[in-house]
């Protein structure tokens, strides 16, 4: 197994653009990653793409516009962890030494769907009408009865992630809030109101990677190694499930700790899966950052804002960012690497050296969960 | 049934075959969730499956009807509500005696003044739970509390 690196990053804003399409989308993050890596894009020698709803051989849709053809370009679907899951897909192509240079995109166009993320047509639980937020909101709802979180550290979520929004260049939403304006937003499903709970939006974003014993053949910029890569799909659920802990998130984290050989208190920076503001608390505890049950005081004594015990969501999150499915695993390792190479102006958190990335995606019956990735970085 | 705008008759439709047994043949009514069972290894799964997901044999499964009654593991009230469903109405994950996970809705109207709370027991019922585009009824199951009618 060889060792990666990403030597290109690029990104869209995120937001709502009814102009323009996948296509454009992908090809503007897909340029900007080539044009921070110095690369002829006609050495890529292959190319992943992640989307839900961009059509057949969107992969080869975008990559046709910034010059590459001819090369092998697979797609990947794994909702919410999409963008993730092409990413890892492109790593293992490089660490098994199938390729030395890889681009991995991530687009989607959400905007239009009205909110909801309608559920597959078979999906009987979204038949009896369950939607996400409500799937969000019942998981908090049994954290507040087993451990006192109370809506109040939920709106810190959110005034925190929207605060990094204004920071960051490419997030949707680019305004802070207050806890009064998240908790007296509309409820949607209770209790996560609207402001508690990630937009729709446009967007797309790009890296480039290549195997460390050939980076200095094509960038001379700070690579960024990867540490670990894994990916994981929920269990069956029973009613011993404690839907709280999402087992998959704790797992996929250990093996993922196991793999780069540290542990949490390693983490100095982290983009993860904040589609509500409950899912950052549970995500607090699931990937080791505090102990069960305490992701509340966490937020509560600031611990995870830029400068505290380990910097969460300093892209804004996918509540301030926004959240294209197949975009946001992408991006959050976007951010990741802008931050370990010193990039990350205004939201910069000092002496970042290692960062790590989670999203959890694809809400089904019976296993929860289907696809949850964590990756770690390090410079 | 009701009469619809354009005088067509409302029809009922089973949401989904096999999955739920109705004790009438019209309005709410009790009646039960169809699980399968393994006979080789236990375990209980729903809706009915093929396959048995703990041993993997796909012989051993026998049809069998869930418990009727159950204790709320969570909930929620949805407010903002897809596409045939009315907001406001409950969700909740129903745990039955045999550790199947249910999840279901819960309509407002059976619930009256009475808060929803987790651990209370509730009851199944068979009836309608949403409409298609063409305002026909669709019949599911869903929980209510105990003893309300």
């Amino acid at each position: 197994m060889r060792k990666v690196c990403i030597i290109g990053v690029g990104m869209t804003r995120f937001g709502k653009f009814i102009e323009t399409g996948i296509e454009d989308l992908g090809r503007d993050a897909c340029w900007a990653a080539i044009k921070d890596a110095q690369i002829d894009p006609k050495d890529i020698q292959v190319g992943f793409c992640s989307h839900s709803n961009g059509g057949r051989v969107a992969g080869q849709r975008i990559l046709k516009e910034v010059g590459i053809a001819g090369v092998e370009i697979l797609n990947i679907e794994n909702a919410c962890s999409g963008g993730s899951s092409a990413f890892r897909v492109g790593y293992c192509s490089v660490a098994g030494g199938f390729y030395d240079l890889a681009i991995v995109v991530g687009v989607d166009k959400m905007y239009g769907s009205g909110g909801l993320i309608p559920p597959n047509l078979e999906d009987l639980d979204g038949m009896v009408g369950r939607t996400l937020p409500g799937r969000y909101a019942m998981a908090i709802r049994r954290h507040m009865y087993e451990y006192g979180t109370t809506v109040e550290q939920l709106a810190k979520v959110s005034v925190k992630n929207h605060k990094y929004g204004v920071l960051n260049p490419y997030a949707q939403y680019q305004k802070e809030v207050t806890i009064e304006e998240v908790l007296n937003s509309r409820m949607v499903a209770d209790p996560l109101t609207l402001l508690q709970c990630c937009p729709a939006g446009d967007g797309s974003a790009a890296l480039i990677l290549c195997s460390d014993d050939l980076k200095k053949k094509y960038s001379n910029k700070k690579p960024i190694y990867v540490g670990a890569s894994v990916v994981k799909s929920g269990k069956y659920f029973t009613a011993d499930t404690d839907i709280t802990g999402m087992e998959f998130v704790s797992r996929a984290a250990k093996e993922a700790y196991d793999i780069f050989g540290g542990g949490p208190e390693d983490i100095n920076v982290c983009e993860l899966h904040d589609a509500f503001t409950a899912a950052e608390i549970m995500h607090y505890e699931n990937l080791g950052f505090c102990k069960k049950g305490e992701g509340g005081r966490l937020i509560d004594e600031k611990r995870t804002e830029i400068g505290g015990m380990i910097s969460v969501n300093t892209s804004g999150g996918l509540l301030s960012r926004g959240h294209p499915l197949g975009a946001t695993g992408v991006a959050q390792i976007v951010e990741i690497v802008c931050q370990l190479r010193g990039e990350a102006g205004r939201r910069q958190v000092a002496n970042a050296k290692v960062g790590l990335t989670e999203t959890t995606g694809g809400a089904i019956p019976e296993i929860g969960n289907g696809a949850c990735s964590v990756n770690i970085f390090y410079s | 049934m009701v009469m619809k705008e354009n005088n067509e008759t409302k029809k009922e439709i089973i949401l989904k075959a096999g999955i739920f047994e109705r004790n009438a043949d019209k309005g709410d009514s009790s009646g039960y969730l169809i699980g399968s069972r393994c006979k080789l290894c236990g375990r209980i799964q729903f809706p009915p499956k093929k396959i048995c997901a703990g041993c993997c044999k796909d012989d051993s499964l026998e049809s069998v009807r869930l418990s009727q009654k159950g204790e709320i593991y969570s909930y929620t009230i949805i407010r903002q509500a897809p596409p045939g469903f009315v907001a406001p109405y409950a969700t909740l994950y129903v745990d039955l005696p045999e550790k199947v996970r249910i999840f279901a809705p819960s309509f407002l109207n059976d619930w009256g003044e009475e808060p929803i709370e987790i651990g209370k027991e509730v009851e199944l019922v068979i009836g309608e739970i949403k409409e298609d585009e063409k305002g026909n009824e669709i019949i599911g199951y869903k929980f209510r509390p105990i003893g309300k009618k």
